[in-house]
């Protein structure tokens, strides 16, 4: 499989866990105050979920607990008409959430929080391809013997040697296939074009040379 | 679930988390290349985007963390994806808190360890056929016992009743073997490209 399309089928999976529960949201708990009911509040997760396990506790301005009450079916629940500092909701499974007299738990956009986030990830991403592409240390040997020159980690040349041998193919210094080859000989592994471990084989024989990931000339 | 909100753990348990998460972060961080960091964003992409799937189950509500296929695509970096997942998570959802960041890493990321270790045992069967697929279930299945696991211990540790736990452990019982599913299938389709998305050491 090609880079490119390593980095379609990966874009697609991130995709389609992203679009697919079009009309869900993950899991937290939000209090809402029900209009035209006074005094009675829902307890919901912020996928719309009920929360029937909830129950809330309402504290005074010195701290202490001056009631509490559990969620029927529905998550609702019937405050009683004291005045109080703050509530705090708990469903005792580990969700937890405070609220303040008559006011409404926030709540950002789902497709504005995931989009942002797979934004902000994507351009990680993108960023690292671009640096990654500069190798910290040119190669000895002559241009145009399929070894990367230049300190910029790219092949200029295509490699003359057979596709999946741990060398450079297409000219962009990466190997696309793992390594036919033993692991701890010091050719490519994995696809990456990065040698695990320093080569105990003389340098020119076609394989990795001191970590650098730089493929030589000639077979193992 | 998986995420602990601000003022459920003390503040002994937020500082070993951090403490824990940090020593681990430290470990793993020097297996980090900078050519990686485009795959690993990826699947933090996946991960973080993962707990929008989520199933109201025994009146709680529960959601995917495919933490075992970041261990198997990832390796032990997977943990610094984890981290950063439930960072942005926390951040943009208002899933866990800032405070217990820690915590939630370190629940989290090892589970994303567990799910690498089980994967790598299928070199213990190389000439079983149906070892990449087997153990990729294995590994998602096992990563999400871990994390509901740790997660479980969490609470107890906090005060929470043992009824708690079992509640838990139950309301996660189908996400785990979906977890598992999806790690197993993926794997499967993976392995055709001759496994190059996998993570080699």
């Amino acid at each position: 499989m090609s880079k490119s399309l390593r980095f379609l089928v990966a874009t697609a999976i991130v995709g389609v866990i992203f679009f697919l529960p079009a009309k869900s949201l993950a899991h937290r708990l939000i209090v809402q105050h029900l209009e035209g009911q006074e005094n009675m509040v829902q307890v919901l997760y912020d996928d719309g979920t009920a929360a029937s396990r909830a129950t809330i506790s309402l504290v005074g301005e010195n701290g202490d607990v001056i009631w509490t009450g559990s969620a029927d079916g529905n998550g609702k629940v019937s405050l009683p008409g004291y005045t109080y500092y703050k509530g705090v909701a708990d469903d005792g499974l580990g969700h937890r959430i405070m609220f303040m007299p008559g006011e409404e738990s926030q709540v950002i956009p789902r497709w504005l929080a995931a989009s942002g986030g797979v934004a902000f990830l994507l351009f990680v991403a993108a960023l690292a391809k671009f640096f990654s592409k500069r190798s910290p240390h040119p190669s000895p040997l002559p241009e145009g013997e399929g070894n990367c020159i230049g300190g910029d980690g790219i092949c200029p040349h295509p490699s003359p040697l057979p596709e999946g041998e741990g060398n450079c193919i297409e000219g962009d210094g990466i190997c696309p296939h793992p390594s036919p080859l033993p692991e701890g000989e010091g050719n490519c592994i994995g696809g990456d074009g990065i040698c695990p471990h320093p080569s105990p084989l003389p340098e020119g024989e076609g394989n990795c040379i001191e970590g650098e990931g730089n493929c030589r000339e000639g077979e193992l | 679930m998986a995420h602990l909100p601000e003022g459920v753990v003390s503040g002994a348990m937020v500082t070993y988390g951090f403490i824990l998460s940090g020593s681990v972060s430290m470990v793993v961080g020097r297996k980090l290349k900078v050519q990686n960091i485009p795959k690993i964003s990826m699947v933090t992409a996946a991960v973080f985007s993962a707990s929008l799937f989520h199933l109201p189950l025994l009146g709680t509500s529960v959601h995917f963390t495919f933490v075992g296929l970041a261990g198997m695509l990832l390796g032990p970096v997977a943990f610094l994806s984890t981290m950063v997942a439930v960072f942005l998570q926390g951040l943009l959802f208002q899933h866990g808190g800032l405070s217990t960041l820690g915590i939630n890493t370190f629940n989290i990321g090892l589970a994303a360890l567990t799910g690498f270790y089980l994967f790598r045992l299928r070199h213990l069967l190389p000439r079983w056929r149906s070892a990449v697929t087997v153990f990729a279930f294995l590994a998602g299945f096992g990563a999400t016992v871990v994390m509901v696991g740790l997660l479980s211990m969490t609470l107890v540790l906090s005060g929470f009743p043992a009824a708690s736990i079992a509640v838990v452990f139950l309301a996660h019982a189908p996400i785990m073997l979906g977890e598992g599913l999806v790690c197993g299938l993926l794997a499967a389709a993976l392995q055709k490209s001759r496994g190059e998305m996998f993570f080699h050491e």
